[in-house]
This record gives C-alpha cells, structure tokens and sequence, in this order.
C-alpha cells in the first residue's frame, strides 16, 4: 500500500514544487523483461529486477531565487528495492529530509516446509511422522526409538514421504523499509544542530533449525523458517561548533529494537512409534538402548513442541563528545568521549516446554515448564561501554610530523550471574532429571581494551617522499576467557612520486601478540555442580573443557606479518594504471607443550596414577596459520572525450592451516581406559586431523564508454567476472588412508575425506544504447546477461557422507544410515538459491526539464 | 548517570553561548604558500571566471556556490575563501600559487573541521598521504552527494582499496555493488578513533547499527561475538556463506575441542556436513536469552 501512495506523492510533488520556483529535472521509466531460468533468488539476492513498468530514476531540483530549494530523488519507485528522498531547506542555513528506503534480502524462491505459520511464531503441522518402534522398550510397549537398522531405516522412509507428502513452498526473504526524516539547523555560521528521527521495520523470515533431544544420538532435527517481524526506532541528536581554534561535537543516540515475536515455537513432527500402547497421538517418551537387558533403558521424555526466545527488545543509548584544538607549533589535540548502555529485560520463558516434574531426588520437584523453577524471571542484561580518546600531533620542524595517541575501550557486562539448570532441546529423562553437566552458570564476559603509540612522518629532501616510523601497543584484559594479550605493533611506510607521472607506497607492519598465561580451565567458573555430583567421566567441571593442547586464535599469541606496495603511474594524460599487492601472515604458535591437565584433579572420582600423570601430546590445536596473497591491476584510458576505457584484475588467496584433535569425551578422566580404541583417547597423537584451506578469488572487470554521435548517440557496455573457490585439503584421523589401522569406511561413524571445492562463478555483461530523440528526450535500451553458478558439497548430499533418502531433496542422513537420529536433516531443499543464467531487457525514455 | 547527562548538557549550552564570540578558522596564506605574501582578496568572482570560464556554469550547480550565493557570503569572496588571495594571480596569472593537495586541505579545513571529520588530521587516510582533492572535486557535481570524484562512492574508493573490490564481488556480501550500501555506511573515511576509520566506538557497535537483533545483551553471550564480529565474520565479502571466515563447522573447530561430536567435520551422530554445519542445532550462535541457551540450541 505505502508504494503508490509513496508514488503518487512523488509525482505530486513536481507541479507542486513548480510553483514559483526554478524547476529541473528529469524522469527516467521505461519497462523490462526478465528471463531467469531457474528463478533463482540468488539473482535477485538485493535487488529487484522483473517484468514490468517502472520508474528508474527521478529527479527533481527547484529553487527560488532567495536561496529556498527543494530536492526530491527517487530510485527504483515502486519496486522492493526503492529509495525516495526528499529535501528542503535554505542553503547555509536550515534544512529537513525525508528518506524512504527499501533494502531486500531473498534467500530462497523454491523452499518448501511442511509446517504452518500459525503466527505469534508459532508452527505447526497438518500431520506427523507415523514412527515404527523395533517392538523392544523398557516396558515391552514398542516405544523404543533407538531401533535395529532395519526399523530405523524403515522410519527413514516414513519420515521422507512425509516430507514429499506434506511440504509446500514458502518464501524465504526479509526486507527493510525505513522511513527517515532530519532537520539541520545552523544557529550561527559555526555552530550547527542536527535531529535525526528512524524507523525501519524488517519483517519477512530467515532459516533456522529446531532441535528437539537432549544429546545428538537422540536429536530430532527440521530446517525450517524462522519469522522476522522487527522495528527499531532511533533518535540522534548532534551538534557541531567548528570555532578558529577550538571545534566540538556532541552526539546522542538512543536505539530501541522491539521484536513483535517474543518466541519461537514449533511442533515436533515425529508422533510416538506405534506400539501397544501410547501410539499414535502426541509423541512423549522414549527409550534408548543399549544392549536388550531391561537395565539398559533409560526413558526420555520428549516434548511434542519446541521453542526458544528470539531476539529479544533491547534499548541503546549513547552520547559522545569530542574536542579538537588548535594549538601552539602547528600541533593539535584531539580529545573524545562517549559512553554506551545497552539493556534488555525481557521475561523469560521457562526451561521447557515440557511438563515433566523435575526429580525431587536432585531437584525441585516443579514441573520444567514452570516458570517458578527459574532462577529470575526476566533477563535483567546490561552491557555499558566506556570509550576515551586522546591524539595529539605536532610538526616540531617543516618537515617532520608526529603523533601520540591513547584510546581506551572498555565493555562492562552487568548482567546478574546466576545458576541454572537447564533442559537440552526440550527432552529430559523420565524421572524428570537432567544431567548433572547442564549445571550451568551464566558468566558476564566482558573485557577493556587500550591501545597507545607514537607515529612520526618525515617528508625526504628526495622525490617528494615521506618516510613513516610507528610503534603501537594493544593491551586487552578479559573476564572469564582464556586469556588477556598485550600486542606490540612496529609498522615503516614510505610513499614517494620520482616523476611526475609515477608515485608509490609501500608498508610494511610487524604485530607480535603474547597472551598472558592461557588458562585452559576459564569454562571451569561455568560449571556449579558439587564434585560428588560427578557420576561420570566427562566432568568437564573438574577436568578440562577443551582438549588441553588447544588455542583459542583470538586470545592467543599470534605473529602478524603484513607488507603492502602500490604503484600508479600516468604516462600519458589519457593512461592511468595501478598496481598494488598486499601480504598478510598471521603465525599463531604458541609454543605449545605436552601438560598434565588432570595433574592437580580436584574432582570427586576416582581417577587412576596412570590418568592422573597423563601428558597431553603438545602439538597445538585450533588455527595455526593464515596466510593472504592479493594481487590487483587497473587501468583507465581516456584518449579524448569520446571514448573512455577502463579494466581492473586482481587475485586474492587466503590459505589456513588448522589442526583438530578427535577424542572420546566420555573418558576425559581415564584416557587410560581406552588407550588402543578406535575411539581413542585424548592423549594419542594419532587422533589428530589437519585441514589446509585454499581460498582463490578471481576477478576481472572492464567497461567501455562512446560517445558514437556526441550529443545524439552514446554507447557503453561493462562485463565483471568473479570466481571463488575453496579447497579443504582433510589429512589425518578419519581418512581412509592414515592411522588408526583399521582405515575409515566413508559410510562409517567417523569417515571423513577432502571434500570436493566449493566453486561460485559469476559473469555480468550490460550493454546500454542512449539516443537523444530531442534535445531533452532520450531514448535508451539495455540488455544484462547474468551467469551464476554454485557447486557446494554442504548444500547437496554428493559426498560420501551425505544421502538424500529415496532420492528426496527434503530429507538428509548420513550415509552410515545408523541409529542416530541427530545426523536425521528433514531439510527446505537443497541449493536453495541455485545456479541461474538470467537475460534482461530494457527499453526507457528520460525526459529532462 | 543524571549527573553524567547534565554535565553534558550543561557543555553544550555553554559552547552554544560562546559561540557568537568565534569565528570559523582562518587560513594563513602566506604561511601555506610564500607566494601569496603580498596578495590582496579580488573579492569578484567575475574576473576569476573572465579566464576560467569553463568552470562557472557546472560549479554554479554544487552546494559551495548556492551555498556562498544564499547564504552568509564568504568574507574573501566566492573564489578567494578556497583559493587564497589572487591579486598577484590577476595581474600575472601563472601557475605559482597553484596550492598541493596539502595545502587545499588546510583550506578546506577552514570551514569542514567539525563534524565527522574532527579525527582528520591523526587519520590513516591523513597520515598516508590523502588530500581532500584526492576524493572530492568541488567545482563540479559528479556524484549525488558530498562532491565525490567519481558517481560512485565505492569506484572511488577501489582506486586505492582494490583488494576491498575482489571482496564485495564474492558471493556472499553486503550490498554494496547493488547500491544498497557504501564504504560510508561502516567507514568514515575522514577519520575516527576506531582502527580502520569506523563509524562506531568499535567493531560491534557498527555492525549493530544495522543489526540491532544480535545487539543483546544476551542471558546466555558467546564471548567471541561479544568482543568482535569480525572473529567470524569478513564484512567486506566472503567465499563461505554468511560472510564468514571459513566453511561451515570448520569455523566452529578452530576453537571447540570438547570432545565427541564437538570435534569433528563429520561424525554420524550429527548432521554438520550437512545444512549449515554446527548451527543445524546450536542455532542461537550469537547468544540466547532462553533459560536452556547454554550451548545455544535454544
């Protein structure tokens, strides 16, 4: 509704603004056709070509002879991708803009979805999974879902005609459209005030997953739409004193994002198995197995809906000062300020959806979806943040200038800690127990940042050159991470033009980061549950959380090595070129040696000398290298004012190293226990992996402009090309060929191989005909091919590891096809925004006044 | 915090107050060019277009000249307040007190210090050699706004960030080659105190401009997202979808080791080489304020 009345007005606006005023302008419409192939979103990923009339582009100036003016601009009117602006004002004095602007994102045009969107983010569906049980269970009741191969596969089958039977399209896009209007006034010649007031509503929806299951063996999982219905209101005030010797600036922002869905809430598509008793119906318990004995079962209750929050409302409020002073020796002193509070309150919803009574042996005996079991009942966050800023630069000679500069950054996160018992995907044991590790509590994490230096330029006697020395220093101090790190940056740059016609520069910058004691046991404060509360070895509260030879690579040390080198050079008045080429290396060895994590063992089980006197094998784990190569040219001829050229190429690689380390998280305190298992132990270096990434960028542009016939005919035409490709070079444990001996099946549990590359290649060609009918009426055609293609071996089941069941798209599972429902992927369809070959043609006419 | 306010306030009206007794900066001709010692202000734009003719018309179109037109008039005329002094140039008009792009600047900062451009001076740009002239052309309206070079905001700034260019041209990306976007949009080239010249105190406050829902604060907050986005996240465009910084659950394993599923790119009791990888259940990445988000599948 808004866009024609948005129209209209616009329209209006031109006989209206034309009264007693100095009119020009122009109108740019015209119709298109497009041809997409395959309809694929991709094409029109945040833009809005298609069939149609419409207007290009529209612009209007007026003004009085006093010095009164009105604006209007509009681009794409009418469309989703749409921008109308509009301003008034006198020059130098006052002025006030209205915007309206239109930005969509379209993820996919070919989804499709078995649930309704009921609204109030609710979703449900019109039937569900008619799940068969092996006949086994702890009562013999045929609810057991952790079934034979046969009976699991069998289900497979259910669940992928289900998805066949049940799945209709939905569109998978969101947009913004944000309404924006500002007054500026300037009270006096150096002293300006400006408000500016927002709207932006985003609405539409955006992929998402609904998990329901307390661990991954049990997890029953469907890709599905999660809705988007956001506003977010901003006031900004500002006001600027530009004085001889003295300038300020104060800022204030406040921010408040509402979401008009609270939660997100989803049925579970999978019924209880039919058995003798609880079949069909809503779907609530279920029996794992291990082995047949009835001592093996231990009964789930599963919810029949899922649901989490969604972003929540939050306030944002910021003001900000900054001073500029013009002092003695031609030196400056720059001073900001500004402080930031973000806060949130929303009331939480409860642990689960589930109405199982907590056990009263370890808990409280109130049902999980008792909001009374909480430990507060809304959220209660608050972050601030505290910014200075000090720069004080100063020539002390003609031909020598210096910098001194402080920054000091720091985020404090006030949200209460308190302690948890949480429920995983909605699903508990029967007797209403979770497990001892979602004893959780919520940690504050925040940090400061400060970062200081000295910069010196000096201009040289020589080719007009200026040599640059520098010396930086980052000091960040955490809460509850790993570790604080403290950064020693040194950089060198000179710049120079020997000739008239050719200039470079060049730079070169050295970072070495140190992190101040890693301290792989910060997750510790995480946990609350009392040792004796332990009953297993994974007791990641008194053991580790992470294996012991890994690095976080932000808070770790790192090595950075970056050089950059530009050249241009017009050899003729018509001729540039350019050509540049950047390095970056960034070495995060640690030093990393062989530990004793279990060393001082505090825990309350019993753990072996063996176990307890394990060493760690020392090779670091986590990201170890990434290196980054760009190359780039470009050049523009212009030999006369008919003709212009210009053409640009540059490759980009990044190539990463990272190294992983595979272990048994159940033996954390007795790795001795399964020393030879295939599923071995954290100590045994032959459980490590390595990936090298190779990540190639491609791209290559020209484009050519011609006056044929000048002020009659022009032509101009452009064609950009862009490739990626990403290469995972997999080594290690899981590949066929490396240790353990017995080699991994590719169907297997643990079966993993280098991947085929991703690859994304795209062509644009336009071509555009302008022909001036008249002196003021232009007639202009246009034709754009487009080419795009993907191939992503995570978004289709190509791989050795990934299978579509009876070849339906909707319906994913690891090719082992074992009885573990988390690798289960019921999913929207694969590629969703594929590859495409799209022409469009355009036929306008611009009229100028 | 009311005391914080009105301290603040308080400032404010008494810049406002003083302000009637400053004027905007004066420039020091003689200092930027010797060549101009002696020189007196023509103050009459008629003889400086009686030679340069060619750039009256489109020049009478930017903000500088309505602005001087309708405005308060410039006290050293239309041409002079930017020029300098030009009676030496009338009586011989070469070539001698054409100004470097240094010294254009120092004029333009006569009037243009305040505002988003009061870090200028200690900027990166300032520090590698730009001018105002290196981005701005002021006598005449090639782009929509702010008196660019170039039509495009982000043509002109590829002439220097080429390698910025190769990043928005990847699959996954703001858009900014559909003209949704702009360099300005994040960055302010004119100079910040955040490294890398961005518009907000730090990396996150910028990016939470547009994405006001990652905003938080979470009940449940991922520390890596809470400190820096770009810890995952490449903003200029990337190869991977989402903008990040490596493929899917290899992102997530260059920090988690926990054991078991956690460590793994493929391990048949999840689905992660698959969907989206890791977020196929722990889909709240960013942070959660359900009560159960501890691990981010609610």
């Amino acid at each position: 509704m808004k866009k024609p009345i948005i129209t209209a007005a616009l329209v209006l606006l031109v006989p209206a603004a034309g009264l007693s005023m100095e009119v020009t302008g122009h109108v740019s419409a015209g119709g298109q056709v497009v041809d997409n192939n395959t309809n694929s979103s991709k094409f029109n990923e945040y833009r809005d070509i298609k069939d149609g009339f419409y207007l290009y582009d529209l612009g209007l100036k007026s003004e009085t002879g006093t010095g009164l003016f009105l604006d209007a601009k509009g681009k794409n009117v009418g469309r989703d991708d749409q921008n109308i602006f509009l301003k008034g004002g006198r020059y130098g004095r006052w002025g006030v803009s209205l915007e309206w602007d239109e930005i969509i994102h379209r993820l996919s045009n070919r989804a499709q979805t078995p649930f309704n969107n009921e609204g109030g983010g609710v979703f449900t569906v019109p039937a569900n999974v008619p799940l068969v049980s092996d006949g086994t269970g702890a009562s013999g009741d045929g609810r057991n879902l952790d079934s034979n191969a046969a009976t699991m596969q069998g289900n497979d089958l259910l669940a992928s005609d289900y998805m066949r039977d049940n799945v209709h399209r939905v569109k998978l896009e969101n947009d913004r459209k944000k309404a924006t209007a500002s007054m500026n006034y300037s009270l006096l010649d150096n002293l300006k005030f400006r408000l500016t007031m927002s709207n932006e509503d985003r609405s539409g929806n955006k992929i998402t997953y609904g998990p329901i299951g307390d661990r991954p063996p049990r997890s029953l999982n469907i890709q599905f739409t999660e809705p988007i219905d956001y506003r977010t209101q901003e006031l900004k005030f500002e006001t600027d004193y530009v004085g001889n010797k003295v300038q300020a600036n104060f800022t204030y922002l406040l921010s408040k994002f509402e979401n008009e869905i609270d939660t997100l809430t989803w049925e579970n598509i999978y019924t209880n198995p039919a058995g003798s008793a609880g079949s069909g119906g809503t779907y609530e318990f279920w029996n794992d197995t291990v082995g047949a004995a009835a001592a093996n079962f231990f009964p789930r209750n599963v919810a029949t809906f899922g649901r989490r929050a969604l972003p929540q409302d939050n306030l944002y409020q910021n003001a900000g000062l900054t001073l500029g002073l013009d002092l003695p020796l031609n030196s400056r002193l720059t001073a900001a300020a500004s402080y930031g509070l973000a806060e949130q309150d929303e009331t939480l919803i409860p642990y689960s959806t589930n109405g199982t009574l907590d056990s009263v042996a370890v808990g409280d005996g109130l049902a999980w979806n008792d909001p009374a079991k909480l430990p507060r009942s809304s959220a209660d966050a608050e972050v601030e943040t505290k910014l200075f800023n000090l720069d004080y630069s100063i020539n002390p000679i003609q031909r020598l200038n210096l910098r001194a500069y402080y920054r000091y950054y720091d985020l404090a996160n006030n949200t209460p800690t308190e302690e948890w018992r949480y429920v995983t995907g909605d699903t508990m044991a029967a007797n209403g127990g979770v497990t001892y590790l979602n004893k959780r509590r919520n940690l504050a994490y925040e940090y400061d940042k400060q970062n200081y230096g000295l910069d010196a330029n000096y201009s040289l006697p020589l080719w007009a050159s200026t040599l640059g020395l520098a010396y930086g220093r980052e000091e960040i101090g955490r809460e509850f991470r790993e570790a604080d790190t403290d950064e020693n940056i040194y950089r060198v740059s000179l710049r120079s033009r020997p000739a008239n016609w050719l200039s470079f520069r060049t730079k070169y910058q050295y970072g070495d980061r140190e992190a101040d004691h890693y301290d792989a046991e910060a997750a510790h404060s995480t946990y609350w549950y009392a040792p004796s509360e332990a009953n297993n070895n994974i007791d990641s509260g008194f053991t580790f959380e992470n294996h012991p030879d890994t690095r976080r690579f932000d808070v770790t040390d790192r090595e950075r090595n970056l050089f950059d080198f530009q050249v241009t050079a017009s050899p003729a008045e018509t001729l540039d070129v350019s050509a540049s080429y950047r390095y970056r290396k960034d070495d995060y060895d640690s030093k990393v040696q062989p530990s004793q994590p279990l060393l001082h063992y505090a825990g309350g089980r019993t753990i072996a000398d063996v176990d307890r006197n394990a060493f760690s094998p020392g090779d670091q784990v986590g990201l170890l290298e990434d290196e980054r190569h760009f190359y780039g040219v470009d050049m523009n001829y212009t030999p006369n004012q008919r003709l212009r050229f210009g053409a640009f190429a540059s490759r980009e690689q990044a190539e990463t190293l990272q190294r992983g380390f595979e272990f048994n998280e159940n033996n954390k305190l007795n790795p001795s226990g399964i020393a030879a298992a295939e599923f071995g132990p954290w100590t045994r270096e032959n459980m490590q992996w390595t990936a090298n990434v190779k990540d190639t960028t491609y791209t290559v542009g020209a484009d050519v402009g011609v006056v044929v016939i000048p002020k009659k005919l022009n032509f101009s035409t452009n064609y950009s090309y862009s490739t990626g490709k990403v290469e995972i070079e997999y080594a290690g444990w899981g590949t066929q060929t490396d240790p353990p001996a017995a080699s991994f099946a590719d169907n297997g549990q643990f079966g993993f191989r280098t991947p085929p590359a991703v690859r994304n290649v795209r062509h644009t060609i336009n071509a555009n005909v302008e022909y001036a009918l008249i002196e003021d009426l232009t007639v202009a055609f246009g034709y754009m091919f487009e080419y795009f293609k993907i191939r992503d071996w995570q978004q289709e089941a190509n791989t050795p590891w990934a299978e579509s069941v009876a070849g339906n798209e909707f319906m994913l599972r690891d090719t082992s096809a074992s009885s573990q429902w988390g690798n289960r992927l019921p999913n929207m369809g694969s590629y969703l925004a594929p590859s495409y070959q799209a022409h469009v043609f355009s036929l306008g006419l611009t009229y100028k006044f | 915090m009311k005391k914080f306010y009105g301290k603040i306030l308080w400032l404010a009206i008494a810049l406002a107050l003083t302000a009637g007794a400053a004027v905007a900066k004066d420039v020091d001709w003689a200092t930027l060019n010797p060549g101009f010692q002696g020189a007196t202000y023509v103050k009459d734009s008629s003889v400086c277009f009686g030679c340069h003719g060619d750039y009256e018309k489109p020049y009478s179109h930017t903000a500088h000249a309505k602005t001087f037109k309708f405005g308060k008039a410039p006290a050293n005329g239309d041409c002079e307040s930017c020029h300098g002094p030009r009676s030496k140039h009338v009586e011989n008009p070469t070539r001698e007190l054409a100004l470097t792009p240094a010294q254009q600047t120092a004029a333009c900062m006569a009037c243009h210090q305040g505002s988003n451009r009061m870090s200028w001076g200690s900027s990166l740009h300032a520090s590698s050699g730009v001018a105002c002239t290196s981005c701005h052309v002021v006598m005449q309206q090639k782009s929509e706004r702010a008196l660019l070079a170039t039509a495009s905001e982000a043509d002109l700034c590829y002439k220097c960030h080429s390698n910025v260019r190769s990043s928005l041209n990847k699959s996954s990306h703001h858009p900014v080659r559909e003209g949704k976007l702009a360099c300005s949009s994040c960055h302010n080239p004119h100079g910040s105190v955040t490294p890398g010249m961005l518009k907000g105190g730090s990396v996150n406050e910028t990016c939470y401009s547009c994405h006001q829902e990652k905003r938080g604060p979470f009940v449940w907050v991922h520390p890596p997202v809470m400190e820096n986005c770009q810890t995952c996240h490449d903003p200029h465009g990337s190869n991977n979808r989402k903008l990040q910084n490596a493929k899917e659950a290899f992102l997530c394993l260059s920090c988690h080791t926990y054991g078991g599923h956690v460590n793994l790119p493929r391990y048949n009791r999840v689905s992660s080489p698959y969907g989206e990888g890791c977020v196929n259940c722990h889909m709240a990445i960013h942070g959660s304020n359900s009560p159960s988000g501890a691990k981010f599948t609610r």
